[in-house]
């Protein structure tokens, strides 16, 4: 008997690992960007606790590894904008260009989550959490790198150069019906300027 | 179909051979663009990128500072390019089935560092080339039709035996079952939740969203009637109810057709190839592989005419 239960308790550890962490990050995923879409900060006690856990060491390493440290909602609640990024530099407008389709593809995605994460300059207030301010701070680190690699990379030297943040706004199928002509609408959500340091 | 029956024989090598060549495809699929990425001149530099991390990982750069002092301390981009190409030899060893298990162990822990190296450009294919090659670390991939079965090292046999007996294949393979059918119904449920996917604004939204390799425009004339709010439903009630339907025999195959239609149409609308071939390897690996039958041999069926007919000689 002590022979099969040692046997078995490798893959009993395992799959318990394994479905904790797939349940774990799928609901507490699910149920804050169901919150977040909706604006609620109400959140029930029980998935702040299961969220909890998924941040304990044990399940991030685990899930790390195995993939699971993700949810499932694809496009889920929404399908969001698209999201473009335009660096101005030397009375120049341009963006960041590549190669191929996965480089972009993945930018794309890097710049449509920006999207979600994004404070509007006027929408920043001070019932903002310390969470919240200091990953806009990254953000705009991260904006500021972009920024200063796509003018090197095109050859732009300039002193003062700037990023504008635009959400790509795909009419709606009301607004197409009433108005045949309705297109894609670029809505600026911020901009960003940066002087001569930035080629230091 | 009783577990035991699941025909290993064919979704063990599938499973081996599309992952790795999955793998190989995605990294090198932007390798022209690998210096905005991994270099010291990257879109993100490597320490602004390891500074978001929670420090559950070892990234590209913690191994730089690990390296400090060496020639690979002193260039990020060759050190990034030389984790790039052994992961890709270790993948083609996983491919041809060569030293299987090491190949595939090595495999998960180079792709874990290289994509959280750049974990701000992650997206869906990394997560699921993640979890198919986790999975991949316990199945028996060596089994059939690879290198290792002409190998004859004993202590590598006595090992692998072991292994085959505390992870046995057919519960790795109801694991991963499972997995997706939570996937699958998380992922309806959570469209069901939005007010764009009741109405099926999110299709009208996805398909104009100019990031396909189809120009949808001609969708337009659809304009007034139902048809986007059907194609959202159906898409909901696809992956919704791919837990119950996919474990139906009779409906198996149905769903199989229509949720690979369905990540077909993924890659014409968002141009998200790899993300909708890993998930069809994911659904073939784990609804079609298993459960094809062995056509009946003409050897084996005359050797059942024989049976009968002695049978028959004695009563």
């Amino acid at each position: 008997m002590y022979n099969k239960i040692f046997w078995r308790l490798p893959v009993v550890i395992l799959i318990t690992l394994q479905l904790s962490s797939i349940l774990i990050h799928a609901l507490s995923s699910g149920y804050f960007t169901y919150q977040k879409y909706n604006n609620s900060h109400d959140h029930h006690p029980l998935m702040v606790y299961l969220s909890e856990i998924g941040q304990t060491k044990v399940i991030e390493i685990f899930g790390k590894i195995s993939g699971t440290d993700c949810g499932y909602g694809f496009f889920a609640p929404n399908v969001r904008s698209n999201g473009i990024l335009i660096v101005e530099g030397a009375g120049k407008k341009t963006t960041p260009l590549f190669q191929t389709h996965e480089a972009q593809l993945r930018f794309d995605g890097f710049v449509g989550d920006l999207i979600n994460d994004i404070i509007p300059e006027k929408a920043s207030s001070n019932q903002d959490s310390l969470t919240t301010k200091l990953q806009d701070r990254y953000n705009q680190l991260l904006l500021k790198n972009i920024t200063l690699s796509t003018l090197q990379e095109q050859g732009i030297e300039c002193d003062n150069a700037s990023l504008t943040y635009a959400a790509l706004n795909v009419p709606s199928i009301e607004e197409s019906q009433l108005l045949s002509n309705a297109e894609i609408e670029v809505i600026p959500m911020r901009k960003l300027t940066f002087r001569k340091e930035i080629n230091k | 179909m009783k577990n035991n029956s699941f025909k290993a024989k064919y979704w063990l090598p599938f499973f081996r051979v599309t992952i790795a060549v999955f793998s190989i495809i995605h990294i090198l699929s932007f390798s022209r663009d690998y210096a905005l990425f991994f270099s010291g001149n990257s879109f993100i530099q490597a320490d602004v990128m390891d500074a978001n991390l929670r420090g559950v990982a070892i990234n590209l750069f913690d191994i730089h500072l690990l390296l400090s002092g060496t020639t690979l301390a002193a260039d990020y981009y060759l050190l990034s390019k030389l984790a790039i190409g052994v992961y890709v030899f270790v993948l083609f060893c996983l491919a041809v089935g060569l030293f299987t298990r090491l190949s595939t162990i090595l495999a998960l822990l180079l792709q874990v560092v290289l994509l959280d190296s750049i974990h701000s450009f992650k997206y869906g294919a990394d997560y699921f080339n993640t979890i198919l090659l986790f999975y991949a670390v316990w199945a028996p991939l060596g089994k059939h039709f690879s290198i290792d079965n002409h190998l004859n090292f004993s202590f590598r046999n006595q090992v692998e035996s072991a292994l085959q007996r505390l992870f046995p294949a057919n519960i790795i393979l109801r694991i991963m079952q499972i997995h997706i059918c939570i996937v699958y119904g998380f992922s309806g449920i959570e469209k069901m939740t939005g007010p764009n996917w009741q109405s099926g604004e999110s299709i009208w939204r996805a398909v104009h969203n100019d990031s396909g390799f189809i120009d949808f425009s001609f969708f337009n004339q659809f304009l007034g009637s139902s048809f986007f709010w059907a194609l959202a439903w159906v898409t909901m009630l696809l992956e919704a109810l791919y837990p119950i339907m996919i474990n139906i025999n009779f409906t198996r195959k149905f769903w199989l057709i229509g949720t690979i239609g369905m990540h077909i149409s993924i890659v014409l609308i968002l141009g998200l190839f790899h993300f909708a071939a890993i998930m069809i390897i994911f659904n073939l690996v784990t609804y079609f592989f298993p459960y094809v039958k062995d056509k009946p041999s003409q050897r084996s069926i005359s050797s059942k005419q024989t049976f009968i007919s002695l049978s028959n000689t004695t009563l």
